[in-house]
């Protein structure tokens, strides 16, 4: 570990890790404010065609059949804007040097420094994984601050609503985790982070095909996103530990997959 | 003892051999030129040796130890200018040079300020801000901002303009005269010859001459341009003075080697003008550089 490299991860991600989690805190703060003006007319939208699907492919499950004020609060932490989020900061970090600085051709000075390749990639991981903590907890927060703000016609059990940031850290972990192997397999950073975002918008779109289409209802456990079903979570009867396992057994397996082969690669002239 | 050796060092890129065998012996204290047109596997080598690329045959040693187990404990006595050096062009070169330093321990503060001030660099500004050649510089710094025992240099005096180009012989000399190992890569035979006491050749991938500037003085070429008195009888030329033109009295000839033999020869015939020139370097080079030259002059 180098505390310079870690230092300058930092300077270059700052901005990111520290104005996105803030974005998500308000943007919650808000949803909360909207979604305590309607109680009435958000559970008949709920049932609606499009809707129920895309809640349920969202959430894990029928947001309708169990709708009460803790229910409709795990939407804060299955927007798409959540997503898109805590899909962008593993995409830019993890292939800032795993790829990037080979590709601008920075890295030969990089590499040519007294530290070891998987000094260097260790050091990169800890501000992405330090960016995941704020990240995860920036909607519980914003939630949290909300409620203070803008109470709902029922209380709302944080304590449950609190587990989701293990689940939705295990799914910034695994991304963060495959994205690092696949920065240090290709060598440009596009690339990379086309395979990643396809590979999740694949994801995506076969969780909701599949609560449309239950023959292919097999396929949406290949994705990380199956892994990920807040409303199911905050159920007392369910238990998360699956769940996160899968993500972080695939998060730490690609994330060693990515240090062995980041320093076993070769760098040739940029 | 030598700062770089290499044994059979080979390196292919899928079918592509990029070096080929490349017994390298870099003697600690020279100044050594590695000298090859461009694709010659100068770049090759140098990555192998810093630990960027892994040979696919053969060994590679810097400064005693092994280049791809040993990389980051050697990279701490290595100070390296790559071909096409980049920077994070949103930094300041101080930035940079702190960051650089930062990593290998920070000592470099005084240092770093005396060649600015020797390459006449200003550090604050943003590297985006900089031209081709302040970026070289800022380089240049880099590498020798730690005072290692080895130098690595490829290609530096690219985007150096000629003042800054003495002023970098002026500091790789003194690094050399503090005991200091530099390896100078170039495609430019008249800057090696300049500088450097001990030169290393390749082409294609293979390491076809390795030798003191002096003794490849030796063995250059000379050109010899004879004027004989007419009518005059003259003994048999020694051997090695290779006949280019005959006419009447005058001969054009070319000799390579120590000239003692072709005096005492001239010295038996009457002879009214002789003009022997000195050795010409360049011609040996692009003898090397070609494939019948360097065919004809590959040594076991």
């Amino acid at each position: 570990m180098s505390v310079a490299v870690a230092v300058r991860t930092w300077r270059d991600s700052w901005r990111l890790v520290v104005l996105l989690p803030l974005a998500i805190v308000v943007f919650e703060l808000l949803l909360v404010r909207a979604l305590g003006e309607m109680p009435a007319e958000a559970a008949a939208w709920l049932d609606r065609p499009f809707f129920k699907p895309f809640l349920r492919m969202l959430l894990g499950a029928d947001l309708a059949e169990s709708f009460t004020a803790t229910g409709l609060m795990t939407l804060g932490f299955a927007h798409p804007f959540l997503f898109a989020v805590t899909w962008i900061v593993p995409l830019t970090i993890c292939t800032r040097v795993t790829v990037g600085e080979m590709e601008r051709g920075t890295a030969d000075l990089l590499l040519t420094l007294p530290l070891s390749r998987a000094a260097i990639y260790i050091s990169t991981s800890v501000i992405w994984a330090l960016a995941g903590l704020a990240l995860c907890a920036a909607p519980f927060l914003g939630v949290w601050l909300g409620l203070r703000l803008f109470p709902l016609w029922e209380p709302v059990d944080l304590g449950r609503l609190r587990i989701l940031i293990v689940n939705l850290l295990a799914l910034y972990l695994s991304i963060g985790g495959v994205t690092m192997l696949v920065g240090s397999i290709v060598s440009r950073r596009g690339a990379a982070i086309a395979v990643v975002l396809t590979g999740l918008l694949a994801s995506f779109l076969l969780n909701y095909l599949a609560t449309l289409w239950a023959a292919i209802e097999w396929l949406a456990m290949f994705g990380p996103l199956h892994y990920y079903k807040p409303l199911q979570c905050i159920r007392p009867d369910h238990s998360l530990s699956q769940d996160v396992a899968a993500l972080a057994t695939v998060g730490l397996l690609a994330y060693l997959g990515g240090l062995w082969r980041f320093c076993h690669r070769d760098v040739p002239a940029a | 003892m030598d700062a770089i050796r290499t044994h059979d060092l080979s390196k292919s890129y899928d079918a592509k051999l990029a070096l080929a065998g490349v017994n390298l012996r870099v003697p600690a204290g020279s100044l050594f030129g590695f000298l090859g047109p461009n694709g010659a596997g100068k770049t090759t080598t140098i990555r192998i040796l810093l630990g960027l690329l892994r040979a696919s045959d053969g060994t590679a040693e810097v400064l005693g130890r092994d280049a791809w187990q040993q990389g980051p404990a050697l990279r701490a006595d290595v100070g390296y200018l790559p071909g096409d050096v980049r920077f994070h062009e949103h930094m300041t070169g101080r930035a940079t040079l702190r960051f650089l330093d930062a990593v290998r321990g920070g000592r470099s503060g005084p240092e770093i300020e005396r060649l600015a001030r020797r390459l006449d660099l200003e550090l604050d500004r943003r590297i985006r801000d900089y031209s081709r050649g302040m970026k070289q510089k800022l380089g240049l710094i880099q590498a020798l901002m730690h005072r290692p025992r080895l130098i690595i240099l490829d290609e530096p005096t690219t985007a150096l303009d000629p003042l800054v180009r003495q002023t970098l012989y002026e500091l790789l000399r003194e690094a050399q005269g503090a005991g200091r190992t530099v390896l100078f890569s170039s495609h430019t035979l008249s800057e090696v010859a300049e500088l450097c006491d001990r030169v290393a050749i390749l082409r294609d991938g293979l390491l076809i001459e390795q030798d003191r500037i002096a003794t490849l003085r030796e063995r250059a070429v000379r050109h010899v341009e004879v004027r004989f008195r007419a009518g005059t009888a003259r003994p048999p030329a020694p051997a090695g003075l290779r006949c280019a033109t005959r006419e009447d009295e005058r001969l054009s000839a070319t000799w390579v080697g120590t000239v003692q033999p072709l005096l005492a020869w001239l010295a038996t015939c009457a002879v009214e003008d002789v003009t022997i020139g000195a050795p010409n370097l360049e011609d040996l080079f692009l003898a090397y550089y070609s494939t019948a030259g360097a065919a004809a002059e590959v040594r076991p």
